[in-house]
């Protein structure tokens, strides 16, 4: 049978360096997979491989049945892959709506002659790009939307850069949300509440998560299934319990000195 | 349905250009060759020709390669930097002639002349620094590059209207030294001095920047700024002794160029070279020292001999007046074909 | 601060040092500004009339400058040591800004004695006699420096003074003396438009003198500007108020008469324009070129109508006395809603009414009947003026115009390019320069394809092939990073001059000699000759190219072009085909700069390489920069201040590329706006170094391991 997402013997090398190495990975649809390992186990490379902004030095992925190595990272977010960066990366100029509104980009198709004419099939769809961004926004709550729309997104707290971000992603319509440390640089509360909304992505929006985290709560509170990396290379899977009283996984984190 | 089409039409037509350019050239040269219009003689004084003009444009690329090293942005106001050297040292040497000591002492007054310009050009090259960009160490790269282009035309109408707009001329160091001929071969000993001074300026430079302590200061710089402060380099010293070598190197390319080709003096002549330089440096390798040594001198190489060589071959009549696009064309190839240059490899992926 | 106590005489003495920097720098910049020409070349006019020659009001401005900032510098310092009491530090002030003064002025005395001592015209060309005369004001070197350095101690002193008055006198004060100088500068452009028979002679003889505004009109406009500068914080509110009037009371009648107005202003221009080139039409005194500045006034028009009336066996006997008279009538009722509307807001500002009978409307409706009554009259304002422009200046103002108008054509292209889409491009020249070849080529029966294709006609073809073109040159750059974009754009622009030049495309292009007999523009029988003519075709495009852009800024691609341009690689991430937009932008651009050199290759009717060099791409780029990059308001600013300035200003285009060079630095260093995200840290830049490093990655080899 064919998997949703699955990568095989995926490798990539940075000159001498191999960040991510033979790695095999599969999920199912509507699934919430973690991953975890200590700082430079690979994990975003891993995620900058499957987006397309690192080009693959070997193996193999694929998303829906496409095999997705060689796509430039816009058609692979046209297939239905959307991310999350670790060091938040917005349009910081544009406004938070604008920010919402670029995840439509892929899902609509409206041009320079549209635009210049106001034909109503333009004013439709732009409509249309409002109303879903707005959408995603509102997902969070007086958080992102209201007044606060039409603010730039420089202007927002880290917290909601980070859900800004989330909203972005969403926002194109993808099956699969790559979310690279979603809780990271949050206070306790709001870790929780990211938890919780990692969940409600799934059981409301009906996306499939694949999610990088260190917070272990968040982990277990998440995640159908859990992946340890380390030096490029999977060194557990299984559930939470599984793959956190594994041996390999706590020498991982506490026998090694980080870098 | 999504487009999930691997190879974009761009890559295409950037292997259509990569074969085409491969064709022409060699269909260029195979013509040229086969008409016999030119002798190995020919070849070897447009060889030579060409060192001599290389060895400028790579002291100029040297002054490029070092500021971005250290900087990540491009000086574009180096250019004006090499002409305020040419600039004034002309109006020494052209005192030094009238007074007879040039006719007496050539070689002290290129050494005088040296002085001269490399003294000018390094100031210029320190106001530089200091006026325009200083405050933009973080700033993103086309911000700098829009202010060093402000720079440029700032200095190249100071400097014309300083001392006007007409062109100005060297005393003619070609008639005082005249031409060897070795066999059947005549060569102007004007273009040896330049090329070899120039070659040994470099080696200076070379030793300086391996062997000293400032040299290996700023090689930390250029490969991490941030660790480097932290190792107790001071940065901004570092910065500042960075321009300093480079206008010495873009003066000593001025007066070198006076010697050279004496016509043409004037505030625009630092745009043409400033641009091929710039080329060079990307072709050796931009940062990299010996890369704009030899990105420089190939330059010259290339731009001497290809338009005889390469675009008679194809037909263009006129071939010697495409002469200044060649360097340009060349930095667009070597963009296309081999972005890091020909020595150049420490350029990191991107970071997500 | 707590920290000031602490502070050391070491510091003190930099503070001071500081403080003398700034005079010292002042002083060079005079020196620097004599060598480089500008002062002799500003002297050959007087700002006042034999009282004050242009050059030494820059010398003065540069002073002022100069005492102003480092008093200002002073009071920082000064705060910073808690300085108590106020009447000492008027004292210090007042004795640091004589100092200043002093520091200059001696710096230039120095400067004075030392070209009159030492000759050193050999070199600096411009250390002439003449500068010397105006440096010294034509007296023995003995009491010119004294002079200057008493000079310097006035000016000091007025520094100091004009720094302590009130805000709001220093901001009449300013307007008035710089509306003067203003003036002064502008004066030939000012004779010109005046040159006419009747009032205007009058006035003109009444402002400008031999050389210079005359000192009784000096007087008197500073008074009249210091006047209105008093009222016009009112002048808004006024404004609104006029407005609320308008939009309850009249909003049916002044629109109807607005438009009708409008309506036959531009039948007025039609008619002028066929009266023009058919020759059996009579002209008509209205149609006159510069008519409406000698008549432009309701007597002048109340006269007219008057002849008008008293010929009445003329009136009917032939149509052209009709239609003289409609015209004549338009022209008033344009006359007469300016003055209205500006005598109702003088009477409203006035009487200051505030609330109005608001007839059963609801607030919001209320509030949309003014804006929009707001927007009609803008909008009808607007394009009356920009519809009589030519008639009200004449030939060469006009000339400046359409100059201006291709500049700021080609600045809309170039904004999609930089602003819109973050690439710099220095090479828009070629863009320029194809659509201006393409067109002669067509069009000229010289050229050598002997089309003599119509305009019109060759327009679509023109812009088609620059926007091929511009994709051309854009696809092998586009992974290259920002500012190797921009280094080879600029070279592609040099090659297509070499090219042009060459004698390779000779045959096609004409080499050196360009190509030649490029017929003008025209619709019709009406050709458009002339400076008078071609400005409404370049604003009819210029304002297509604004429409264009202003409609694409807020679209699904202006946004996508936004996004690419904050953070290349996440739009990529988030959907972007950055290949597509990047050679789109590149597309609009060469397009719309192709539709600039069109018109510019007809209005000069000859074109050749050597009008397409790369200063043509940097003033493009400058006036798109100083305006505020992405800003279209920015870029008709831009376009005015930067290309019309140098025109009307003759000393001044000498120094054009100086002073934008100038303004590139001092925009860059100032307000990077629009160029930089905003809350961009550190670490960010460095990110997108590192991500704009990412093109080279398929041919790398990684070395750089983070330790
Ligand atoms: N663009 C790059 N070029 C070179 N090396 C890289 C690059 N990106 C990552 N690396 C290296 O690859 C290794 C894995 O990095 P990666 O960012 O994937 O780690 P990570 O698991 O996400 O760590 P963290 O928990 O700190 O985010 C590290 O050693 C890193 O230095
Ligand atoms: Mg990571």
């Amino acid at each position: 049978m064919k998997h949703f997402f699955e990568c095989k013997n995926l490798s990539k090398d940075f000159g001498g360096l191999t960040a991510v190495n033979q790695f095999n990975f599969h999920m199912k649809q509507g699934e919430i997979v973690s991953i975890i390992g200590p700082n430079g186990a690979g994990k975003t490379t891993f995620f900058n491989l499957i987006t397309g902004l690192y080009p693959v030095t070997s193996g193999e992925i694929t998303f829906n049945g496409h095999n997705i190595v060689g796509l430039s990272p816009y058609q692979i977010t046209e297939l239905g892959i959307a991310r999350t960066f670790q060091a938040v990366r917005l349009f910081t100029d544009m406004t938070i709506l604008e920010n919402a509104m670029i995840g439509q980009h892929c899902r609509t198709n409206s041009g320079v002659i549209g635009a210049i004419l106001q034909s109503s099939d333009h004013i439709k769809e732009e409509e249309h790009i409002k109303q879903y961004a707005k959408n995603q926004l509102e997902f969070f709550g007086s958080r992102l939307s209201g007044y606060r729309m039409n603010q730039p997104a420089s202007v927002l707290s880290y917290a909601n850069r980070r859900r800004l971000e989330i909203a972005r992603a969403m926002s194109t319509e993808a099956q699969l949300l790559l979310l690279d440390e979603p809780a990271a640089g949050m206070n306790p509360k709001e870790t929780i509440e990211i938890a919780n909304l990692i969940g409600r992505l799934r059981d409301e929006r009906g996306f499939s998560i694949l999610v990088i985290e260190h917070d272990m709560q968040v982990v277990k509170d998440v995640s159908d299934h859990v992946i340890a990396m380390d030096y490029g290379g999977k060194i557990a899977e299984g559930d939470y319990y599984t793959v956190a009283n594994d041996d390999r996984v706590i020498e991982a984190y506490l026998g090694r000195s980080d870098n | 349905m999504p487009n999930t089409n691997k190879i974009s039409w761009v890559n295409i037509i950037l292997w259509g250009i990569r074969i085409l350019v491969i064709i022409l050239i060699l269909w260029g040269v195979a013509n040229t060759i086969i008409s016999g219009k030119y002798s190995a003689n020919n070849w070897i004084s447009l060889i030579v020709a060409g060192l001599a003009q290389g060895s400028i444009y790579a002291l100029i690329a040297l002054g490029y390669s070092l500021v971005y090293g250290i900087m990540l942005m491009i000086n574009f106001a180096h250019g004006e930097v090499y002409m305020a050297g040419a600039f004034v040292s002309y109006f020494v040497a052209n005192a030094l002639e009238k007074s007879g000591f040039l006719i007496r002492q050539p070689i002290i007054t290129i050494v005088i002349l040296l002085i001269t310009a490399m003294l000018t050009s390094t100031l210029v090259a320190l106001l530089l620094e200091k006026i325009a960009y200083r405050k933009l160490h973080n700033a993103p790269r086309i911000v700098a590059l829009i202010t060093a282009i402000g720079a440029s035309f700032f200095l190249q109408y100071s400097f014309r209207g300083f001392f006007g707009t007409g062109f100005k001329t060297y005393p003619d160091f070609g008639t005082i030294w005249g031409k060897w001929t070795i066999g059947t071969t005549t060569i102007q000993v004007v273009q040896i001095v330049v090329a070899v001074a120039a070659l040994l300026i470099m080696l200076i430079l070379y030793w300086f920047v391996e062997k000293t302590k400032v040299g290996k200061s700023m090689r930390a710089v250029s490969e991490d700024r941030e660790i480097a402060a932290l190792m107790g380099i001071n940065v901004k010293k570092i910065i500042v002794i960075t321009f300093m070598l480079g206008g010495m190197l873009a003066g000593a390319a001025g007066v070198f160029r006076g010697i050279y080709q004496p016509q043409g003096i004037g505030y625009s002549m630092g745009f043409l070279p400033g641009l091929k330089a710039f080329s060079a440096a990307v072709l050796g390798g931009i940062g990299n020292i010996p890369g704009a040594m030899l990105g420089g001198l190939f330059l010259g190489i290339f731009e001497s001999l290809g338009p005889n060589l390469v675009l008679q071959g194809l037909g263009i009549v006129g071939a010697n007046q495409l002469k200044d696009a060649i360097a340009i064309v060349m930095l667009v190839l070597v963009l296309i074909f081999r972005p890091q240059g020909i020595l150049g490899e420490k350029l990191s992926e991107e970071k997500a | 601060m707590n920290t000031s106590e602490h502070k050391t005489i070491n510091n003190i003495q930099q503070d001071l040092l500081k403080c003398i920097r700034i005079g010292v720098y002042a002083g060079i910049i005079c020196i620097f500004v004599a060598l480089i020409g500008m002062v002799e070349k500003f002297n050959s006019r007087d700002i006042i009339s034999e009282v004050i020659s242009m050059g030494h009001t820059l010398l003065v401005i540069i002073t002022l400058s100069g005492t102003i900032l480092t008093i200002q510098q002073f009071r920082q310092i000064s705060l910073e040591y808690k300085h108590s009491s106020n009447g000492i530090n008027y004292l210090w002030e007042l004795l640091v800004g004589i100092f200043t003064g002093l520091i200059i002025s001696s710096i230039l005395a120095i400067f004075v004695v030392f070209i009159n001592e030492i000759d050193i015209r050999p070199i600096f060309i411009n250390a002439s006699p003449t500068l010397l005369t105006i440096l010294t004001f034509d007296k023995d070197i003995y009491t010119a420096t004294m002079n200057l350095l008493v000079l310097g101690v006035v000016l000091g002193f007025i520094g100091t003074l004009f720094l302590n008055l009130p805000g709001k006198l220093r901001l009449l004060l300013i307007a008035g003396i710089s509306s003067v100088i203003i003036l002064g500068m502008f004066q030939d452009i000012i004779t010109i438009i005046l040159s006419k028979d009747g009032w205007p002679k009058i006035l003109l003889n009444f402002l400008i003198d031999k050389n210079g505004v005359s000192v009784t009109a000096s007087i008197v406009i500073f008074i009249l500007i210091v006047i209105t500068t008093s009222i016009y914080p009112y002048l808004p509110t006024a404004y609104e108020n006029t407005m609320r009037l308008v939009a309850i009371y009249h909003s049916i009648n002044l629109r109807i008469s607005m438009y009708i107005m409008l309506a036959i202003t531009l039948l007025l221009r039609i008619y002028w324009f066929i009266a023009i080139s058919d020759k059996n039409l009579p002209m008509l005194p209205l149609c006159r070129e510069g008519y409406i500045t000698t008549n432009a006034t309701l007597g002048q028009c109340a006269i007219v109508v008057y002849n008008q009336f008293n010929n009445v066996t003329n009136l009917f006997a032939n149509s052209t006395s009709i239609i003289n008279l409609i015209i004549t009538i338009s022209e008033l009722i344009l006359v007469g809603s300016i003055s209205y509307s500006i005598i109702s807001i003088l009477w409203k500002s006035l009487r200051k009414t505030k609330s109005y009978n608001t007839n059963n409307l609801s607030e919001l409706e209320h509030q949309t009947l003014i804006i929009k009554t707001k927007r009609n009259f803008s909008i009808v304002m607007g394009s009356a003026l920009l519809l009589s422009l030519p008639m009200l200046l004449g030939v060469f103002p006009s000339e400046v115009l359409v100059n201006i108008g291709i500049y700021m054509l080609m600045g809309f292209g170039l904004n999609i390019v930089v602003g819109n889409a973050g690439l710099l491009d220095l090479g828009h020249v070629a863009f320029f320069a194809v659509g201006a070849y393409t067109t002669a080529l067509l069009t000229s029966p010289r050229a050598s394809l002997e089309l003599g294709l119509s305009f019109w006609a060759a327009l679509p073809i023109v812009i088609v092939i620059t926007g091929l073109t511009g994709i051309l040159v854009a696809t092998p750059v586009l992974r290259m990073r920002g500012d190797y974009l921009a280094i080879v754009t600029l070279g592609f622009g040099e090659i297509a001059r070499f090219l042009f030049l060459s004698d390779w495309f000779k045959p096609w292009l004409g080499g050196a000699q360009g190509i030649i007999k490029i017929p003008p523009i025209s619709i019709g029988s009406i050709e458009f000759i002339g400076p008078h003519r071609i400005y409404y075709l370049i604003i009819l495009f210029a304002l297509i190219a604004l429409f264009i852009s202003v409609r694409i800024k807020d679209s699904r691609v202006g946004r996508a072009w936004m996004a690419m341009k904050a953070d290349e690689k996440v739009a990529e991430t988030m959907g972007i085909n950055t290949v597509y937009y990047k050679l789109l932008a590149f597309g609009m651009g060469a397009m719309i700069a192709s539709i600039s050199g069109a018109i510019f290759a007809t209005k000069l009717g000859t074109i050749f390489p050597h009008s397409f060099n790369v200063l043509v791409s940097i003033t493009a780029l400058s006036l798109i920069i100083v305006g505020g990059i992405g800003n279209l308001t920015g870029v008709i600013i831009g376009a005015l201040v930067l290309v019309g300035l140098p025109e009307l200003l003759r000393e001044f285009s000498e120094f054009r590329l100086l002073i934008y060079g100038t303004l590139l630095i001092v925009m860059m260093l100032l307000r990077p706006e629009g160029l930089v995200p905003k809350s961009n840290t550190n670490t960010m830049i460095k990110d997108q170094d590192l991500i704009q490093d990412a093109w080279v990655e398929n041919s790398t080899i990684y070395s750089h391991v983070k330790r």
